[in-house]
Order: structure tokens, then C-alpha cells, then sequence
């Protein structure tokens, strides 16, 4: 029997799954912090559904996913955790509602999709016993996931100003978290943003970290032009480090609000939402208890096209196009690396990152198309195949060595989007606080005791404020209230706390420690540089 | 005799005191006079040098850019410190074009200039030639304020760049503060030459360069496979490119489609 023929090319589905570090216990309903169970219930559940489904029936399939330190950290967070039972609770209730409210009605069959996908949401998440990031981890463990970290807070790296020690910070303390989570060092890490400026794979290399992945321009605009455009790796000169690059064409399918499959007429429609719909006498139990209207998670309607008369939503019909997109999406593949392939005398890499929070969230078929595409891939065609960058790095020895170009992922392509009028007046308050942690961690190199807390409390917070989240917050418009309270309340906390070094305030350094208890084992020492 | 000779003397002496007196009388108002005018000139002069000290240590005026906008009853500026209480300028690259700088001035930072040098406070931006190599432009911006920041459009992609602030008169320009040197991205690919580096994956899933070759000849770079026979690399880079350019994505830079230079220099 011979052996089957090596596939002509790879696509390496990335997905990024971050949120910004939102907890808060002194709130019992806080609506920033519903973005964490949101995100359980319509993406990281319905991913694991899906990869377990392909798991059972034999479907051989990889991803690579890259999981945050803000999010594996309020995955597991004991208090969240139990919040997002509650939320669970309350979907099953509403789902209960509305099949008898809807009964009779065309709506009927989809609140009676909502009860049973809520249901069987919460038997999985009983199933593996609340621990997200644990199943990832099983499923990295069984070599279908890649897992890969991402920058400790989520900080973009080109607006630190070339302070080493606050970049070494967001890499290094990433690895040990990732090590924490998942039992073993990263081999990559998704810059966030994609936010790279020459130089930074140095300290990646020092992280012992192999690869990141870059826009395309960023591998187009390299010191040396890309002999094979952005489709196959570039190895950072001297560091060693493999720059991989985003694939335009298949992120267009994608993430295209005008030709991306998510805008189908059958797929459902993101902004209709019982939350806004229906009469607060009804939905007052369900919404925040101030009466602020919010999106539950039940919608009925699908996109129908451009018109604000929604036609209702068909879960059957828009599973079956998803499916559909899935196999067109296999086929575009093909269809491209055929192509690239007659350009180059290695197997193409395409590589397509996403946010993961748009499979579920934004594109509520979007796991399901996930799953057929690795259906389609395995049982249909032989051309093409599933890869991950550690596997392509194993297999091709040969490498162009090149540095790729200052660049993000970003409106723009480079820094504006987080440096502008609406933001750029942190930055001064961010690199300050930086370059204060870094001379005082120098000056108590074997600080211990309660020193040693308040250092690295201020660390924290320090890294708290420098999350890309907010100034990407304050520059789109939404919640920018919670963007600058955040920013200056982290500022503020950094800067009391360093105040008081000499004579800590015990009481007040363990409710912060309490409160913001994110990176538990943090070593104030990284910041030294 | 000697008692005439000393009435004589005392006389003299009466006549010299009285001499004296009527001196005194004369000339000591004026004096004092001079002495209370020197003194309030004085007093007039302290109270000046005190109230320039005085606006020398007043707080700058931008306490915190915080957009108007967004200003909150909540979100006091005050609760962040103004200043850190160092000269400084840092600059930040924003895309190709344009760069975001910030400063700040202390007190005896810009009374040591305005001493030393005087003149107007200016932000100094250097365009910048190669390591080494002298300023090939410079662009200057009057500023008013201690604690400010600005974005500046240069329209110079790839150009090295850095920031000052500091004092300009007809005596030239002296800093107070200097930035490190930035450099703004390419709008394209970089003239260097082609180079492959051969890596592997070890056991502990190291990557690790096992040796590294170049060879200059677009697209076709000679290498050594694991038997030592000469490999070449083809690849059509200029399909390849235009390929990907031709499918660029919204949120790529605008120009993209614009190529760079293609020169490659053969290292040997």
C-alpha cells in the first residue's frame, strides 16, 4: 500500500482568544464583566463542542490557539467561574420563558434551539468541570490545539518606547503564565495586535519563544524582500525567531463585512436581541437591574439582507451554510495553493488569524464552520492540510533570514490606531510608571516581605493600565468611560502604592492585591530589564 | 603759653566739629535718601526675582491631556502626578508618516538654558541620516508649555528620527532634553540582500540555526541540501507579491499597493 501523497499545501487557522481583565467583586452586576461569560457561552464552549465532536469521530485536525494571561487567569478564577454558573442558570430560565411565550408562534423553534443548546452548553461545561482552559489544555496535550501566549496584559509592545524592561516584562511574565496554565513554555506567542517593531524577536528569543506572527506588510516590507511573499516563514537574523504572516485573501473571506461569509442572509443577525426587544415588565429580570438594556444572547432573526425587516432565524438552514461556506473556503484554498504552489518550490503556508471571539460571539456559525472545514479538509480532498508554525518549522529546514517591518494588525497597519488624539495622552503616564517600577525594582533587587507585595501590586496594576484594550476602547467610542476609569485608576494605584513603599498601607495593599489578583506568582524583578 | 596753645587747639577742633555738624546737616538726608532709594530699588528687585522663581516653580499648565471630551467628575486628572521631575522628550513612531512626542521641563533644567543660552523654547525634530552621519533636515515648532506633546506629520517613511526640546536663539540651539533615535517604517521592502538560514527543531523543540548561507541572485539562491549537493530556491517573489498585494485587506496600510524598491545586493 503506498504512502499517501504529501499535500501541497498548508493553512494554519489561528485563532487569538483575549479579553481584557475585567473583574469586579464589588459589583454583583457589572455589564463589562458579562464580556467573559458571553464569550464562554458563544465561543469557547461552542469551539469545544466542536472540537470534541470532530475528536470523537476520528476527524484528524490542528489549530493553533493563542490564550491571553488575562483570560486563562479569569477562566479560572473562582469567583468568575461561579458568576458564569449563575449566568448559565439565568440563560436556562429564559430560554424556559420564551418557549412559552413564543409558543405557537414562528419564533417557537428557535427558542426551543436557545433551551436546548443552553442545556446542552451547561452539560459541557459540567462536563469538564468548569475548566476551560484545562480542556484546551487536553486538547493541546492530544496535539489538536497549538496553544501559544500572548503579551502578559495584552500591552503593544511598539508604543512602550523601546523600554526593555517594560517589553521584557509583557513577554517573559506571559511564558510563566502560560507555563502555569498549560504546563510547559510557549513555543509562540501572538503579539497583540500583531504589533511588532524590529528588535522585539530579540527578546522573544531570550522568552525562548520560536515564532510570532506579523500582518502581511510586515513580511512584505522586510529588510530583504520575501522571496516567497507571505507564504512561508522569515527567520529573524541573529535571533533565530520565525515570522509568520497573515494571508490576506483568506482574512477577506472572513473578516470582510461586505464579502466575508458572517454576512450571509442566513446567518443570524447580531444586533436584534430579546434584550432590546422586548418589554422591560418582561425582560426586567433578565437585563441589568437598573433597567440598562443589554444583549441577552437570544436573537431570533437572521440577516435577511439590507432591511430592517428581519425574517426569523433558521438554525438548520444557516448550519447547512455554514457547511457550504466551510467547503468554499477548502475550495478557495486549494484553488490558491494550486497556484502559489507553480511559484515556489516549497509547500505554501497560508496563515489565517482570526479573533477567536468572532467564531460564536460576532459569526454565531462561526464554530460550526470551523468544524466543517476540518471535515472537508480530511474526508474530501488531499491537496491541502491543516498545519500549525511548530510543524512547519520541523518540516522545512531552510528558511529565508530576514527582519520583517514595523507593523500591526490595526487600522492603519501600524501604531496610529492606538496613538491618536483620542489616546495618545497615556502613553506619558505609561512609560513614566515604567521607568519608575524599573529604577525602584533596581534600587530593592532582594526586596521580600511586604516590600516585596507592594512592588509587585504595583507591577500588576502597572500592567493592568498598559492593556491595548483601552486605548483601543477610547478610540473606537464604546464604554470609553470604563477605558479611561480603568487606565487612570491602575495609574493612580501604581503611583500610591511606590508612594507608600517605605511605609506600606497593609490594609489597603491587600485589598488591591484582592480585587486585581491577576498573575499570582508575578516577580516585580522582570521589570528591571 | 602751653594753656594758650591748648585753648587755641580746642578752638580749632570746636571749629572743625561745627565744620563737621553743618556738613551733616547738609549732605546726610541726601545720603540716606540714596541709601532708601537703593534699598527699595532693591526690595523692587527681589520681589521681581521672586515672582520669576515663583513662575519658574509653578505647576505646568497641561496637567494631563485628557480629551475635553471625555472628562468625567469621576476621572479627576489630578489623581495621576503632573510630572515626574525629570527634562525629558520621548518620541514614538506612529506609522510611516508622522510621530507622536511628548515632553516635559523642570525648573532647573530651563533656567540653566535660558542662562546659559535664552532665546524661545522650541521642539527640535531631526530627521536623521545614518548611524553616525550628521541631521539632513531639521524642523522646528515654537511651544509655549513645560508638559506638552504633539504629533508630526513628517512624510519621510524609513527616514531615522529624533526629538528635542530646547532653546533657539540667533546663537544657535541649545537642548534640554533629547530623545533616543527612532526610524519610521518602509513603505516597502528593504534593499537587503537574500539570505537562508538553515534551522531545525531539536528534540527539546528548540529551533536552532544550523548554518547560514547568502547568495544574491533574486529569487534563485543556491543552498546545500542535508547531502551537500547544491539546492536552489525558486520562487517567482514578483507573482508571489503581486498576488498578495492584489487581495490586500481593509485595515492594510492604503499604499500597499504601491511596491518598493526590488534592488537586491549579492553579498558576494
Amino acid at each position: 500500500m503506498s504512502e499517501p501523497a504529501a499535500p501541497t499545501g498548508h493553512v494554519a487557522l489561528v485563532l487569538h482568544h483575549h479579553l481584557p481583565y475585567i473583574r469586579h467583586p464589588e459589583h454583583a452586576f457589572h455589564l463589562e464583566e458579562r464580556w467573559l461569560y458571553e464569550a464562554i457561552t458563544e465561543t469557547y464552549l461552542p469551539l469545544i463542542e466542536a472540537w470534541r465532536r470532530l475528536e470523537a469521530d476520528g476527524v484528524p485536525f490542528c489549530f493553533t490557539a493563542s490564550m491571553t494571561p488575562p483570560l486563562c487567569n479569569m477562566l479560572t478564577d473562582e469567583l468568575l467561574c461561579t458568576r458564569y454558573r449563575n449566568h448559565l442558570e439565568t440563560l436556562q430560565k429564559l430560554a424556559a420563558l420564551e418557549v412559552q411565550r413564543t409558543a405557537g408562534t414562528e419564533a417557537e423553534g428557535v427558542a426551543r434551539f436557545y433551551q436546548q443548546r443552553f442545556a446542552d452548553l451547561t452539560a459541557l461545561y459540567h462536563r469538564i468541570g468548569g475548566d476551560v482552559v484545562g480542556e484546551y489544555r487536553r486538547l493541546m496535550e492530544k496535539g489538536h490545539l497549538e496553544i501559544i501566549t500572548c503579551t502578559a496584559t495584552h500591552g503593544f509592545l511598539p508604543l512602550m518606547a523601546g523600554d526593555r524592561g517594560a517589553m521584557k516584562a509583557q513577554i517573559e511574565l506571559a511564558c510563566r503564565e502560560h507555563a502555569r496554565f498549560f504546563g510547559r513554555r510557549p513555543d509562540g506567542i501572538w503579539l497583540a495586535e500583531c504589533g511588532y517593531v524590529p528588535g522585539i524577536d530579540g527578546l522573544l528569543a531570550e522568552s525562548g519563544l520560536k515564532y510570532f506572527f506579523v500582518d502581511s506588510h510586515g513580511l512584505l516590507h522586510a529588510d530583504a524582500p520575501p522571496v516567497y511573499g507571505v507564504y512561508a516563514p522569515l527567520l529573524c537574523p541573529g535571533s533565530h525567531v520565525a515570522a509568520f504572516a497573515r494571508d490576506p485573501e483568506s482574512s477577506k473571506q472572513v473578516w470582510s463585512s461586505k464579502e466575508g461569509y458572517p454576512g450571509d442572509f442566513d446567518y443570524r443577525e447580531y444586533y436584534r436581541d430579546i434584550g432590546w426587544d422586548l418589554d422591560l415588565d418582561y425582560i426586567g429580570p433578565f437585563i441589568h437591574p437598573d433597567g440598562i438594556r443589554l444583549n441577552t444572547g437570544l436573537k431570533y432573526h437572521r440577516i435577511t439582507g439590507p432591511t430592517d425587516q428581519k425574517r426569523i432565524y433558521d438554525p438548520q438552514k444557516a448550519r447547512q451554510r455554514a457547511d457550504e461556506h466551510a467547503a468554499n473556503f477548502m475550495f478557495n484554498r486549494q484553488a490558491q495553493i494550486r497556484w502559489l504552489s507553480g511559484h515556489m518550490d516549497r509547500a505554501p503556508v497560508v496563515v489565517s488569524p482570526y479573533d477567536a471571539e468572532l467564531f460564536g460571539h460576532w459569526w454565531f456559525e462561526g464554530p460550526w464552520f470551523l468544524e466543517s472545514l476540518a471535515r472537508h479538509i480530511h474526508a474530501d480532498q488531499t491537496e491541502i492540510a491543516l498545519t500549525t508554525p511548530m510543524r512547519v518549522l520541523a518540516a522545512n529546514e531552510e528558511h529565508q533570514e530576514s527582519r520583517p517591518g514595523f507593523s500591526s494588525w490595526g487600522g492603519e497597519g501600524y501604531a496610529s490606531f492606538w496613538c491618536n488624539e483620542t489616546n495618545d495622552w497615556i502613553y506619558r503616564y505609561l512609560i513614566d510608571a515604567a521607568r519608575r517600577l524599573g529604577d525602584t525594582v533596581r534600587k530593592y533587587p532582594k526586596s521580600e516581605g511586604i516590600q516585596r507585595r507592594v512592588l509587585a501590586q504595583a507591577a500588576r496594576e502597572l500592567l493592568l493600565a498598559q492593556a491595548s484594550d483601552w486605548a483601543f476602547i477610547m478610540k473606537t467610542g464604546t464604554t470609553v468611560e470604563y477605558a479611561l476609569m480603568r487606565t487612570r485608576e491602575h495609574l493612580s494605584a501604581f503611583h500610591r502604592l511606590l508612594d507608600g513603599l517605605a511605609e506600606p498601607d497593609a490594609a489597603w495593599l491587600a485589598a488591591r492585591e484582592a480585587h486585581w489578583c491577576i498573575f499570582p506568582d508575578l516577580d516585580p524583578q522582570l521589570f528591571a530589564g | 603759653m602751653a594753656l594758650a596753645a591748648l585753648d587755641e587747639a580746642i578752638a580749632e577742633l570746636e571749629a572743625a566739629i561745627a565744620a563737621v555738624d553743618a556738613s551733616l546737616d547738609a549732605e546726610l538726608p541726601v545720603a540716606l535718601s540714596a541709601l532708601a532709594d537703593d534699598l527699595v530699588a532693591a526690595a523692587a528687585a527681589l520681589d521681581e526675582v521672586t515672582t520669576a522663581y515663583a513662575e519658574l516653580e509653578a505647576p505646568p499648565t497641561l496637567l494631563l491631556e485628557v480629551p475635553e471630551a471625555f472628562r468625567t467628575p469621576e476621572a479627576d486628572p489630578l489623581t495621576l502626578p503632573a510630572t515626574s521631575g525629570r527634562d525629558q522628550v520621548v518620541l514614538m513612531v506612529r506609522d510611516p508618516e508622522s510621530i507622536f512626542t511628548w515632553w516635559e521641563l523642570t525648573a532647573s533644567g530651563v533656567g540653566r538654558a535660558r542662562a546659559e543660552h535664552g532665546g524661545e523654547l522650541v521642539l527640535r525634530i531631526y530627521l536623521l541620516g545614518e548611524e553616525g552621519a550628521e541631521a539632513s533636515e531639521i524642523r522646528d515648532f515654537l511651544v509655549e508649555d513645560w508638559l506638552g506633546s504633539r504629533t508630526v506629520v513628517l512624510d519621510r517613511p524609513g527616514v531615522r528620527v529624533s526629538s528635542a526640546i530646547g532653546f533657539r536663539s540667533d546663537r544657535g540651539f541649545v537642548h534640554v532634553a533629547q530623545s533616543t533615535a527612532m526610524r519610521l517604517p518602509r513603505r516597502g521592502p528593504g534593499t537587503a540582500a537574500v539570505r537562508f538560514a538553515r534551522a531545525g527543531v531539536r528534540s527539546d523543540r528548540r529551533v536552532t540555526p544550523m548554518s547560514i548561507w547568502d547568495e544574491g541572485e533574486w529569487s534563485r539562491v543556491p543552498a546545500r541540501d542535508a547531502a551537500g549537493a547544491v539546492a536552489t530556491h525558486r520562487a517567482d517573489s514578483e507573482a508571489l507579491r503581486d498576488f498578495t498585494l492584489g487581495q490586500a485587506v481593509p485595515g492594510t496600510p492604503s499604499d500597499l499597493h504601491v511596491a518598493g524598491s526590488h534592488h537586491l545586493e549579492p553579498r558576494r
